[in-house]
């Protein structure tokens, strides 16, 4: 081997050993574990079953909790693109100055952290939080809206959380689409609407593919934000792992629920790029 | 298919004047190039016909219907780009036909519709193809098919050979000017390329600063320029400064031009000669004479740097098949030049 093999070797050297170390070991570790019988009161036995993912993939109190997880990554992922989408269209079409701006006010939340955003959502949308309050003190509401602990406040909260997320990556799928395409369109007789529909909605696909992918994601996987306007009795998988370690100490549970969590992830990021290269066949070189 | 007519057509951004008040006609089924330096003004123009662009002030007439308020997709129009403008994610068919889908043309007629559009410009086998599986020039020829298919009253070219290479560009000129000439569909066509211009229209619009300068034949253009503008654009030209002298042009100190300035004496002015109108005649001394510099072998013709003393220099084009050919450097010539080509223009006008 010469010396710039050696030297590449060594490049990589660090990276990989931190990966193999501190990512796949514990891993393959968690994998072991979740194998493992567990018994209330004793604690992680000895002996090998599957008896822990036969439960949560049978017992209607999982399957809950992951048809809810699911259902919460869809709500959030469709929010934050009919949220974000026009935000990238002004982004893209507005001035340097303003584009600026703009990206900047959407980046600055990320700045702030999760627990003081989520906080500050709470203050908010709790039954005597300053919305609630000022509907109340305007008439509009007789009895407080029910923001928080359910859906609706887990939704509202990682949303705001994850739209630069969407923002970000749509911006430069829109600004792929070659200028006159869309003056082409229009020439050819298309109204506004429909091309929009069927040339700018298609032709930023793989950028809302990339950034759908990435919020449901980031979604299913979030603990902070369901934990905190959620409560103790909305449930989502990363609450229910947290639990199952922390509070149960039943680690074969967990263990198996965040595998579980690991393959649905796996399987609709593969999905997603099965689709992503169906509908973008003319897209690709 | 309708005649074009565009009335005291203004575009402005804040105080800044793009388009100054422009009025020109199209007849119907006739091909008119909108010619002239980027920043003219031309594509601003076209945009403007197509829709794409609001103007601030002025009509647009398609036949008698004025459109100047109608969105792009109410015009009947055929747009082409520069950069050919296909939608990447349709194949060649579907691209073709985008434009009669809208028309509500469907089924056997949609088919052979399209088909047809893709035969006239030679590429009938690629409708299963992804535009990115096509070459430059194919995928201008679809953008030329799928602007055809829906039979628009009037095409707009927008400089569509710019990105082509020099073989092709001349290849695809044909292919527009046969295209054109079959369908008797009235066409604008924006380009900053004269040779274009010329080989492709019935009439150049020359514009310049907003402003059109001359509006004619390609011939009327090349040989009776309207004004110093024109004259410094169309051909190739020399550009000199001189000065009004004992009612004559001089080049420099003892360099005199055998022309009759309008001018009066001593104003300073641009001289425009066309490198093709100067003659040479070597060995001989004139009213006007120098010495060879440089021989440039062209191909189809040679050229010439010609010093004709205090730092003056022409360039002067004969043919290469020519008795002049083959003038070495350091020959004595004598320029003639007839009167009627020399084009003097006040010198702050140059272009």
């Amino acid at each position: 081997m010469n010396s710039s093999r050696w030297l590449g070797a060594g490049l990589v050297l660090p990276a990989t050993a931190l990966l193999l170390l501190l990512f796949l070991a514990p891993t393959l570790l968690m994998g072991l574990m979740s194998l493992r019988n567990y018994t209330a009161g004793t604690g992680v036995g000895s002996d090998w079953t599957i008896a822990n993912y036969l439960s949560v993939l049978t017992d209607g109190f999982y399957i809950e909790i992951m048809a809810r997880t699911l259902f919460l990554g869809l709500v959030v992922t469709l929010a934050t693109l009919l949220l974000g989408f026009p935000l990238a269209l002004f982004i893209l079409r507005s001035s340097p100055a303003v584009q600026t701006l703009t990206i900047l006010l959407v980046i600055f939340p990320l700045l702030c952290n999760i627990v003081v955003r989520s906080f500050g959502w709470m203050v908010l949308l709790s039954p005597n939080g300053v919305i609630n309050e000022t509907l109340a003190s305007l008439g509009l509401i007789a009895e407080p809206l029910d923001l928080m602990y359910n859906l609706t406040g887990v939704v509202i909260g990682l949303t705001q959380i994850y739209l630069p997320f969407m923002v970000l990556l749509l911006v430069p799928a829109l600004q792929n689409i070659p200028a006159d395409v869309e003056a082409a369109a229009l020439g050819l007789r298309a109204s506004r609407p429909r091309t929009f529909a069927t040339i700018i909605v298609p032709l930023a696909l793989p950028g809302i593919i990339t950034g759908s992918i990435l919020v449901f994601v980031l979604t299913i996987s979030a603990l902070v934000t369901p934990r905190m306007l959620g409560g103790p009795t909305y449930k989502v998988m990363a609450t229910q792992i947290y639990d199952e370690f922390m509070t149960n100490l039943n680690w074969p549970a967990g263990a198996a629920l965040a595998f579980i969590l690991t393959a649905i992830t796996l399987g609709l990021i593969w999905g997603a790029n099965r689709l992503a290269a169906r509908y973008t066949k003319g897209l690709q070189a | 298919m309708s005649s074009l007519t565009i009335k005291n057509l203004k575009k402005r951004y804040d105080d800044l004047t793009v388009v100054n008040s422009v009025s020109l006609d199209v007849a119907q089924g006739e091909f008119v190039s909108l010619l002239g330096p980027s920043g003219c003004g031309k594509t601003t123009i076209l945009r403007m016909i197509a829709g794409l662009l609001d103007p601030s002030g002025g009509q647009i007439l398609f036949g008698e219907t004025d459109v100047t308020r109608l969105p792009p997709n109410r015009r009947n129009i055929g747009l082409v780009f520069q950069s050919y403008a296909l939608f990447p994610h349709l194949t060649v068919f579907e691209n073709v036909a985008f434009g009669l889908r809208r028309q509500k043309v469907s089924g056997a007629e949609l088919d052979t519709r399209v088909r047809e559009a893709l035969e006239r410009v030679r590429l009938g086998q690629h409708g299963d193809r992804y535009p990115r599986q096509l070459s430059g020039g194919q995928q201008q020829r679809v953008a030329l098919a799928r602007s055809i298919a829906p039979r628009p009253s009037i095409l707009l070219f927008d400089e569509p050979l710019s990105n082509l290479d020099a073989q092709l560009r001349e290849e695809m000129q044909i292919e527009i000017k046969r295209l054109q000439a079959d369908l008797q569909i009235t066409s604008l066509f924006v380009t900053h390329d004269q040779h274009e211009a010329m080989t492709l229209s019935d009439r150049i619009c020359l514009m310049s600063g907003g402003d059109i300068q001359q509006f004619a034949s390609p011939e009327e253009v090349y040989f009776r320029p309207a004004n110093g503008f024109v004259s410094g654009f169309v051909g190739s030209p020399n550009k000199l400064q001189g000065r009004v002298s004992g009612g004559r042009v001089a080049l420099a100190e003892g360099v005199m031009l055998d022309a009759a300035p309008s001018m009066l004496e001593g104003a300073p002015l641009t001289v425009t000669l066309r490198q093709e109108d100067i003659h040479l005649v070597p060995g001989a001394t004139g009213e006007l004479s120098g010495t060879i510099n440089l021989r440039i072998f062209e191909g189809a013709s040679v050229q010439y740097v010609v010093s004709l003393g205090q730092g003056v220099e022409v360039l002067a084009r004969v043919t290469s098949r020519g008795p002049l050919a083959d003038l070495a450097p350091g020959t004595q010539v004598a320029l003639e030049i007839a009167p009627d080509r020399i084009f003097l223009s006040p010198a702050e006008v140059s272009a």
